[in-house]
């Protein structure tokens, strides 16, 4: 908190006037320096010969802190995506007629949760997330060369699919991620008798652990301004969704954990 | 509550200047010296106290993420780091920041870079668009005096690596850490949050690392001034070739989307 320097010095033979005293009570400003900043804006400089001590900041920041995850596969089939959409526009181009990846993004169960902003002076939340999954686009080793089902080699292929996180049902494009193929399916080996690729253990198996936190200058970017912002006092939600052209995607385990910071 | 001194106002008293600026003022000090008693719990309303984060030291927010759109194009990182001495082989030296590039250390080189240290990731070497998160708007801070530690986590994403392979299989990989800029516009790195991220485990999705940052790791005795200004993420490729610990410079990865997160936290002692 700054030192208050009442803006206002009264000159003998000034005219008292209202305004002028109302300006060394209250006066907004990004450095202020009336009264107004007792609210919030304690700090070191206030404080003489005091530690900022956990006793002091303001009770219950953390209360409404939250996680929510599960553990129970749960598969994505390229038969949830049919129509013509482009995963490589983010966003639907409807001068040109483009459907993109985000409006077919689906929630993947146990990423979304609904969290409260209990305080008028919430500076943003702490989003945090996890997700193991495999992907099964229908690859297969061919004489030890990877191909698809038509017979084409496939490597170097880019990742057909797109995991993102939605705020209030707002895509944060930069938290996405894509997630290269395995290179053998989940549903039939290379050959009669091989082992599936379908645990967590094997190479084949993807994770992302990401975090964001979304504050009062970043969340604009995503959040139209007009809309409720999503550290405003209420309810809002974050999930990840998917949007894929893989035949087959399996969501192992999968966690979101909000917490509003103030 | 704080003690304030003040001298209320007598009837039939004149309204002059010296009276009405002594009283102003008497609250004002009272307020700016305020004692231990005035910060014991439920001694100041709530809305008084402190917020846990310190917004005010972040007016660029806390966090940085890129490419804010679709990623057409990937950046490629081809930096390798050098050894300690400028050798080719022995430890690493994890302090060194490349100087090649459009705007170095910022951004991918556009060439091989070959054992010349870290690079600060920036999509298309748009410096705005970087890895890094500026506090009190790049002038620097003592984080005791500020009453302050900092959490910080990065992740990238990288979606190919590859490189001219080490002489050990599977020694490929993708390094990532967290570095920070001091009052004397000098980066640091932070060599506890160095990943190393084998590029089989590359094509998981993603590489992150993470830290609380504190006074005792930028103190003016150590390899900083004790200020910090701000912190940032750091990536390189790099392998190791044999047991001696010599580098491969020819590893290298293609990045699309990261992001940094930098939380200030007052508490005395967390």
């Amino acid at each position: 908190m700054p030192d208050i320097t009442p803006p206002e010095v009264f000159v003998p033979g000034d005219v008292a006037e209202a305004a002028r005293v109302s300006r060394n009570l209250y006066r907004s400003g990004s450095t202020p320096d009336t009264f107004e900043v007792i609210n919030g804006r304690l700090s070191e400089e206030n404080l003489d010969t005091v530690d900022i001590e956990r006793r002091m900041v303001r009770a219950r920041s953390f209360i409404t802190a939250l996680t929510r995850g599960a553990t129970a596969n749960t598969d994505f089939y390229e038969e949830f995506y049919r129509g013509d959409w482009d995963i490589n526009a983010l966003f639907d181009l409807p001068l040109i007629g483009t459907v993109g990846a985000f409006s077919r993004s689906l929630v993947i169960p146990g990423t979304g949760l609904t969290y409260t902003v209990d305080w008028e002076d919430c500076q943003g939340v702490y989003l945090a997330w996890h997700i193991g999954l495999v992907v099964d686009a229908g690859y297969i080793l061919d004489a030890g060369v990877l191909k698809d089902k038509d017979g084409n080699n496939v490597a170097g292929v880019e990742a057909d699919n797109l995991v993102t996180l939605h705020i209030d049902d707002f895509p944060v494009a930069p938290l996405s991620r894509k997630f290269k193929h395995g290179d053998q399916s989940m549903v039939f080996p290379e050959t009669p008798g091989d082992p599936l690729r379908n645990d967590s253990v094997q190479v084949d198996a993807r994770w992302w652990s990401g975090h964001m936190i979304l504050d009062r200058v970043n969340s604009t970017t995503y959040v139209p301004p007009g809309n409720v912002q999503p550290w405003v006092k209420g309810h809002h939600t974050a999930d990840l969704r998917l949007a894929s052209k893989n035949p087959h995607i399996r969501f192992k385990t999968r966690r979101m954990t909000a917490i509003p910071i103030r | 509550m704080p003690t304030i001194n003040y001298t209320p106002f007598l009837e039939g008293e004149d309204l002059t200047a010296a009276g009405m600026n002594q009283r102003v003022n008497e609250v004002a000090n009272g307020l700016n010296a305020l004692d231990d008693s005035s910060v014991e719990r439920h001694g100041l309303r709530y809305v008084h106290m402190p917020l846990l984060s310190a917004p005010g030291l972040f007016p660029a927010g806390f966090s940085k993420e890129a490419p804010l759109a679709a990623a057409s194009v990937l950046d490629n990182y081809d930096n390798g780091l050098p050894a300690l001495g400028g050798g080719g082989t022995g430890p690493t030296d994890y302090q060194t920041f490349s100087p090649n590039g459009p705007n170095a250390p910022y951004g991918p080189t556009g060439a091989p870079d070959d054992g010349a240290g870290w690079k600060i990731p920036a999509y298309q070497n748009v410096v705005a668009d970087a890895a890094e998160v500026i506090i009190n708007g790049g002038t620097a801070i003592n984080l005791t005096t500020q009453r302050l530690k900092l959490l910080v986590r990065a992740s990238i994403e990288v979606v190919e690596a590859d490189g001219s392979g080490g002489s050990v299989n599977g020694t490929n990989s993708f390094i990532v850490g967290i570095g920070w800029e001091d009052g004397t516009t000098t980066r640091h790195v932070l060599e506890r949050t160095v990943r190393w991220c084998s590029h089989d485990a590359i094509e998981r999705g993603d590489c992150v690392t993470s830290t609380l940052i504190t006074q005792a790791d930028i103190a003016a005795s150590g390899p900083g001034d004790g200020t910090i200004a701000s912190v940032f993420m750091v990536v390189a490729g790099g392998a190791r070739g044999s047991a001696t610990g010599a580098l491969d410079n020819g590893a290298q990865a293609d990045v699309r989307y990261y992001n940094i997160s930098c939380l200030p936290l007052h508490a005395g002692d967390l």
